[in-house]
């Protein structure tokens, strides 16, 4: 029988809840099948149930303890997860408890050597950074969950087997009553890095470990700094290591350091230790005032994926598919592309929209993306973490010559998550036509977001489905526009309508579900498009097809190719 | 100061390519290999003057 801990977790600023174990009705009903079973009530697990709920599907979460994760652990959110969130329309708690930052520095005895301001502008409604606990990040997705009626989380139930039957799965869920049998048409593996599905299902990942451990210490204390990225390099307490430092929310500081080659995770948490440490970090800054010690952990980096994310009726998504180096911010932000990705594609098979090879793409593209990721962040990782002798020289150099020279300071680049582009998707197509575009964004880009009054985006016109965004204007009537719009219009599934236009008596918006003033031919320009044009989106704001003149032919064919219905 | 010569991604091959070469080496012929890459690297830049300059931006903040 499974015992989790009902105690709540240490914490100097966050006041843990035990969530009820209220047994589980369906391990009860003989027979009964969920549609869909999410193992792990992390931020993917969690924004995979919510980002399915979008598209009318109904599921569980099973969660093996019964309060939200212990630390902060997954930090800081992109603007591109803030969007994501924003579909499935939980971003706001996020945005107001929140620190947004855009400015990250690097120093080496002293001086900065490296400073970037991460890209925004007028037309971003999110900024490029927001700092924030996992506790809340999960907090606020439990809160949505428990919302939403098509959503919900078992707490106390763990997952101990699975098994695979033609078109099912049965999961072995071990709870503090019994041991139960439940039967899912599909299982999503979101259970984390330490993925019990993966491992019962005799999965490994390819790719490389890093050498080299780090500490992270989150502290609260009243620290005089702005919410900037901050790197040292080579600090005199820690020679040859680095430093980073975050702020949170709640008056609360990460740091994070590399430990000395050979010291193992015991040692580095030894509390003497652990503090002057953290005393030396905060005289290295200038801030040495008291402070209260509310987590710390040891980890390393990883830069794994596994080859294949969906083994039948079985979805691996986040961290149980792949460990991605914690530089550059990239597991949860690229969790919650993967949950994104997926789900909406889930949905459309489950609904009889689309056959099951459209999830193929889903592993096809975020294994691509996966394997992108390893290769980028472990450019970060080898100079964060060397993991030879000759990286380390290279590293020392480097570093050295930041002090005077800067051809050399995109070396320090830390990499920052960002939107994946799927140019090689199989379900982009019209490659010609989207070349010959001058602007906006190409097939397999995320849709470029444009402000469009006082709080209010493109980004919030958009549907749950697919988006087929037309420009009209220049006072022409398009008939293959309005035929467009209307042959979008009678798809079973959801297709968005927006007409894009500077002419506000449009007999077009007959057609259209949403009609956007263009007057000042800003989202045009940006876009590349002129009257005729059209733009074809993903449920993942994903843009599959463009063309400067649509038509009705071209368009159905693009919807097929982007539903793999062949 | 030096001019950016090279673009990033080239400059990251150099990188990943330049310390592979010295793992390679080992650590007794590792300066051996470098001063041989200075020397072939003058050659081909064909420039003494700069060559001498760059030696002292090399010898700084060592």
């Amino acid at each position: 029988m499974h015992r989790p801990n009902t105690t709540p977790r240490y914490s100097v600023f966050y006041d843990y809840k035990i969530y009820p174990y209220d047994g589980v009705p369906e391990l009860n009903a003989n027979g009964k099948t969920e549609k869909v079973v999410i193992v792990g009530a992390g931020p993917i697990g969690l924004a995979t149930a919510l980002d399915l709920a979008r598209f009318g599907i109904p599921s569980i979460i099973l969660e093996s303890e019964r309060q939200v994760s212990h630390g902060s652990r997954a930090i800081v959110f992109t603007r591109r997860s803030m969007e994501i969130l924003q579909m499935t329309k939980c971003h706001q708690p996020f945005v107001e408890k929140g620190l947004a930052w855009n400015l990250g520095r690097s120093y080496y005895r002293g001086q900065e050597v490296f400073k970037m301001v991460m890209p925004s502008s007028d037309d971003d409604r999110f900024a490029p950074g927001l700092n924030i606990q996992q506790q809340y990040i999960e907090e606020f997705l439990v809160d949505a969950i428990e919302q939403n009626p098509l959503t919900e989380i078992h707490w106390g139930c763990k997952v101990t087997g699975i098994a695979q039957k033609k078109g099912t799965v049965s999961l072995k869920v071990d709870t503090e009553d019994d041991e139960y049998l439940l039967e899912a048409d599909w299982v999503i593996a979101a259970d984390g890095g330490r993925s019990t599905i993966r491992k019962l299902m005799g999965l490994r990942m390819e790719g490389q470990s890093y050498t080299g451990n780090f500490v992270i210490a989150d502290i609260k204390a009243d620290i005089d700094l702005p919410t900037e990225r901050l790197c040292y390099f080579d600090p005199e307490w820690n020679p040859g290591n680095n430093v980073l430092i975050h702020r949170e929310p709640e008056g609360v500081w990460r740091l994070d350091f590399r430990l000395p080659d050979g010291e193992t995770a015991e040692e580095a948490q030894e509390e003497d230790l652990l503090h002057s440490r953290i005393n030396a970090i905060l005289k290295m800054i200038g801030q040495e005032v008291s402070w209260e010690l509310d987590w710390a952990t040891v980890y390393s980096a990883n830069t794994k994926t596994l080859p294949n994310y969906v083994h039948d009726r079985v979805i691996f998504t986040g961290d149980a598919a792949h460990l991605l180096p914690i530089f550059g911010v990239r597991g949860a932000n690229t969790g919650l592309q993967d949950s994104n990705n997926m789900a909406w594609k889930l949905a459309f098979v489950m609904k009889g929209w689309a056959p099951a090879k459209l999830l193929d793409t889903y592993s096809a593209e975020r294994v691509q993306a996966a394997r992108e990721i390893c290769e980028e962040g472990g450019k970060s990782t080898r100079f964060m973490t060397p993991p030879t002798r000759g990286f380390r020289l290279l590293r020392d150099a480097v570093l050295s010559l930041s002090l005077t020279e800067s051809f050399v300071s995109d070396l320090l680049h830390w990499r920052t998550s960002r939107p994946h582009d799927y140019h090689n998707s199989a379900l982009n197509s019209f490659l010609e036509d989207c070349i010959a575009f001058n602007n906006g964004p190409a097939c397999g880009e995320v849709l470029k977001n444009i402000k469009l009054g006082d709080d209010s985006f493109l980004f919030d016109q958009l549907g749950d489905g697919f988006q087929l965004i037309v420009f009209g204007g220049n006072g022409t009537e398009s008939t293959d526009l309005q035929s467009c719009l209307d042959v979008a219009g009678r798809y079973e599934f959801p297709i968005q309508r927006i007409l894009v236009t500077d002419n506000l008596n449009s007999e077009l918006q007959k057609f259209a579900d949403v009609m956007i003033d263009e007057r000042s031919q800003h989202i045009a320009n940006e876009y590349g498009a002129v009257a005729g044009s059209a733009y074809l989106v993903r449920p993942d704001q994903h843009v599959c097809a463009r063309w400067q003149s649509v038509s009705v032919e071209n368009l159905e064919k693009a919807l097929t190719a982007a539903t793999q219905i062949y | 100061m030096l001019p950016k010569n090279l673009s990033t991604t080239d400059l990251e091959d150099i990188y990943d390519a330049l310390a592979s070469a010295i793992d390679n080496a080992e650590a007794t012929n590792e300066s051996k290999l470098l001063t041989k890459l200075v020397l072939l690297l003058s050659n081909s830049l064909g420039d003494k003057a700069l060559v001498v300059d760059t030696i002292e931006i090399a010898e700084k903040n060592l």
